[in-house]
């Protein structure tokens, strides 16, 4: 058996023992994980069900929106696979540790790249799963289609989600290899890459100015959709081989799932060839990229140190976390996935016209939007403010013995968390209202939201870390999946549950003239009593206790 | 200096540290030696503050532990045998953040920092990742940040594992001058002959008690027929 053979095979054993120890995790967290799954799937297919009932509710108009909006969506969730298939590519042939220790025993570079690249594409696109089953499910469940055709059609998911994070690993590659090392060639790289994108937008524009008068209005509405329909994109096949099925033309629809299949044939072979051949090269120019003998501090960090005043611990760890969380791509992005996705979507909102509308409609989007951004905010907290006490156990040596208590410590990291979070929510909050141009009680009470739901959330992920602080050499991931991660997961979504929808069914009904016996000031003023008085509990509680805990544990 | 009196700890049906006291005074290297389990690291973790004891007082010079312990930790610095240092930080930020977290001046840290890493012979590595350090490398930035706001007390455990010849010969030499210069230090290690090498005075830890302590000379002399140190300490640890 291949070297990639036997890896591949060891990989399927190491899942196939930890679906098998599913028993031993904490029973809250196995049901709670269930119970999101479930949830998850059910109202996903009921608002895709809605959807595609309000468009056929049209009438002749579906036949013409609904081709397209199944391109668009393919095309969204292609980039999203492109992407988790660059990083999590990126992770595997790269950053783990396990390719450093196959380094040395005898296994060809060509069968570490073919396990590595396996190993990416699985870990990258069993999570899409979750979306497209919704989707097809929704659809066929509304065009009452057999079992049979459900499962042929979802039999085009297999090759989409291999093609597009195929892609991904690609695109990863070559720029690994061949990104420019230094300043000046950092510089001009980005400077082609800016040309290249800015050429690419003149000439998907050329293009809509030869579309129908009908293309035209959909395409200014919807942003993409031109692209979209391009017909040597990989999702307008999938999008035409799944409705070719649902217009009872299986041989074109079969022609589109041999083409997406055949794609995926030669991306692989392509794939397998270009990445033997430059992988060992990439992974050499990775492994010595070190700077070493750098006599410069980077231009961050000079800019960091001048950025914080005094001296402090609060400075100390300011400086510190910021430089880390910089440095560390899997960190950072995550932050820019989120945020960056939730900032598109907000842009968006003007080119919808909401501010035109009936102000029922744009208040009713802005409190959804405010809870949306909350719970962002609630799960990047869990992800990374929880661990962040138990990471700093490792380091007690120093920071254990600092002239400050551990108490101190846990304040500075609350206070650090609390002020990112409310910087970025207040921003993209302030983005969201200024595109939906809500009335000032509403814009008021949203203001005031934000940093309040950051006070809450950073509170309760940093108390309760300082709680279930877990010590030794333990991965973030591991910190998250015990018993405190589960916990603190759960009470940071029924918080942002609490602070956000109370507020939002207020001012709702305050829009819609049903409380009638107060006036809108007085409403205003007990929602916002309501928001700051449960926010500094939620927050403060977890913290008291976290203060106490740190103070009598041993270490 | 160091002063522990009555000393212990109980970890459910061990008793990790029992009635250990010890006194060391400033300017003394102090080797405390032990088979695994000993109780050398939980007395150490005492001293830092990182264990709480179950009795007995610690007093770091002159200040006592559980009544001032942020002013007692201000005096003490400690390095483990195994230190995590943050991977994505440069050797130079992480003295830069040590200095904030002593709250030293920042004029005095800039100045300070480089010249630390200067005297560890570490800068031209100044500005590279911790992450890209040699293990060696690793030790010498750990010791230049825990030396950089000169505390009174040092305690070290283990200091020698892993390095190379420049690397020992280099914290054999800093440990010296330091003592010279006032410092206590209070140093464990399996290394029996640098112990015998460096150390004003031994003390040996078996089950928690302190079985035996003085300087080689005291040792040897109150141990009639045994003249090599690791024969007295086999003979006091296997009991």
């Amino acid at each position: 058996m291949r070297p990639a053979s036997l890896l591949i095979r060891n990989h399927l054993f190491e899942l196939k023992t930890a679906a098998r120890l599913v028993h031993e995790q904490p029973k809250i967290k196995v049901l709670l994980i269930g119970a999101f799954s479930i949830c998850w799937l059910v109202s996903l297919s009921a608002l895709f069900y809605a959807g595609f009932a309000f468009l056929y509710k049209l009438g002749g108009a579906a036949f013409f929106l609904v081709p397209r909006l199944f391109t668009l969506f393919f095309m969204g969730l292609g980039f999203m696979l492109m992407l988790s298939g660059a990083v999590t590519g990126y992770a595997n042939l790269f950053q783990t540790p396990e390719v450093r220790r196959l380094l040395s025993w005898p296994v060809p570079m060509r069968d570490l790249f073919y396990y590595s690249l396996v190993k990416s594409t699985l870990m990258s696109s069993w999570a899409f799963f979750f979306i497209i089953i919704p989707f097809i499910g929704a659809f066929g469940f509304y065009r009452d289609w057999s079992f049979f055709m459900l499962a042929w059609s979802l039999l085009f998911s297999i090759p989409f989600v291999m093609l597009f994070s195929g892609l991904g690993v690609l695109l990863m590659l070559i720029v690994v290899r061949w990104i420019p090392r230094g300043r000046t060639l950092g510089l001009l790289g980005a400077l082609f890459l800016a040309y290249a994108a800015y050429s690419a937008t003149n000439y998907v524009r050329d293009l809509q100015a030869n579309q129908t008068e009908d293309m035209m209005v959909l395409v200014n509405f919807v942003p993409g959709l031109q692209l979209a329909s391009f017909p040597l994109m990989p999702n307008s096949w999938m999008a035409q081989g799944i409705l070719s099925f649902a217009n009872d033309d299986g041989v074109r629809g079969s022609l589109y799932l041999l083409l997406l299949c055949s794609s995926v044939g030669v991306l692989f072979l392509f794939l397998a060839r270009f990445g033997s051949w430059v992988y060992p090269v990439t992974l050499q120019r990775h492994l010595t990229s070190s700077n070493v003998l750098s006599r410069q501090a980077s231009l961050i960090s000079r800019i960091l140190q001048n950025l914080f005043p005094g001296r402090s611990a609060l400075r100390a760890y300011g400086i510190k976390d910021s430089l880390i969380f910089l440095r560390d791509p899997s960190q950072w992005s995550q932050f820019l996935i989120f945020f960056g996705l939730l900032a598109l979507y907000f842009l968006n909102l003007g080119s919808l016209g909401y501010s035109d509308l009936d102000p029922t409609w744009s208040n009713l989007i802005a409190f959804l939007n405010m809870f949306s951004l909350s719970a962002v905010m609630s799960s990047l907290s869990a992800r990374f403010v929880f661990p962040q006490m138990s990471l700093e156990s490792r380091t007690l040596w120093m920071v254990g013995l600092a002239p400050t208590s551990l108490g101190r410590l846990m304040l500075n990291k609350f206070l650090l968390a609390a002020i990112a979070l409310s910087i970025v929510g207040t921003g993209l909050a302030s983005l969201s209202n200024s595109m939906l141009e809500i009335q000032a009680s509403s814009l008021f009470l949203c203001r005031l939201l934000m940093p309040m739901v950051a006070i809450a959330l950073a509170g309760m992920s940093t108390g309760l870390g300082a709680m279930f602080m877990e010590m030794g050499p333990k991965t973030p991931a591991q910190i998250l999946s015990g018993y405190g991660g589960t916990l603190n997961l759960i009470l940071t979504l029924f918080s942002v549950i609490l602070l956000v929808l109370v507020p939002g069914i207020f001012s709702h009904l305050l829009v819609l003239d049903r409380i009638s016996f107060l006036s809108e000031t007085e409403v205003t003023v007990f929602t916002s009593i309501y928001i700051v008085v449960l926010s500094l509990f939620a927050g403060g509680f977890p913290l008291f206790l976290g203060y106490r805990t740190l103070k009598t544990r041993d270490f | 200096m160091i002063q522990l009196q009555h000393l212990n700890k109980r970890y459910g049906q061990l008793q990790a540290v029992d009635d250990l006291c010890l006194e060391v005074p400033s300017g003394e290297l102090f080797c405390f030696l032990g088979p695994n389990g000993a109780g050398k690291t939980t007395s150490i973790k005492m001293m830092t503050g990182l264990v709480k004891p179950d009795s007995g007082s610690i007093q770091l010079a002159g200040v006592d532990a559980a009544k001032e312990p942020v002013l007692a930790r201000s005096q003490l610095g400690y390095i483990p045998d195994m230190p995590f240092i943050y991977e994505r930080l440069t050797p130079m930020e992480f003295l830069l953040f040590t200095g904030d977290l002593y709250q030293m001046p920042r004029d005095v840290v800039r100045e300070k920092a480089p010249r630390m890493l200067e005297i560890f012979g570490m800068m031209d590595r100044a500005h590279a990742l911790n992450r890209d350090l040699s293990h060696g490398m690793r030790q010498r930035v750990i010791y230049a940040a825990t030396l950089m706001h000169e505390p009174k007390v040092l305690l070290v455990d283990e200091p020698f594992i892993g390095l190379d010849p420049h690397s020992i010969r280099l914290i054999k030499d800093l440990l010296r001058e330091h003592t010279q210069r006032g410092m206590t230090v209070l140093m464990t290690t399996h290394i029996l002959a640098i112990a015998e090498e460096i150390g004003d005075r031994i003390g040996i830890i078996n089950q928690g008690k302190l079985v035996a302590c003085g300087t080689l000379d005291e040792l040897n002399t109150a141990t009639p027929g045994m003249n090599k140190l690791e024969d007295l300490f086999l003979e006091l640890t296997l009991r």
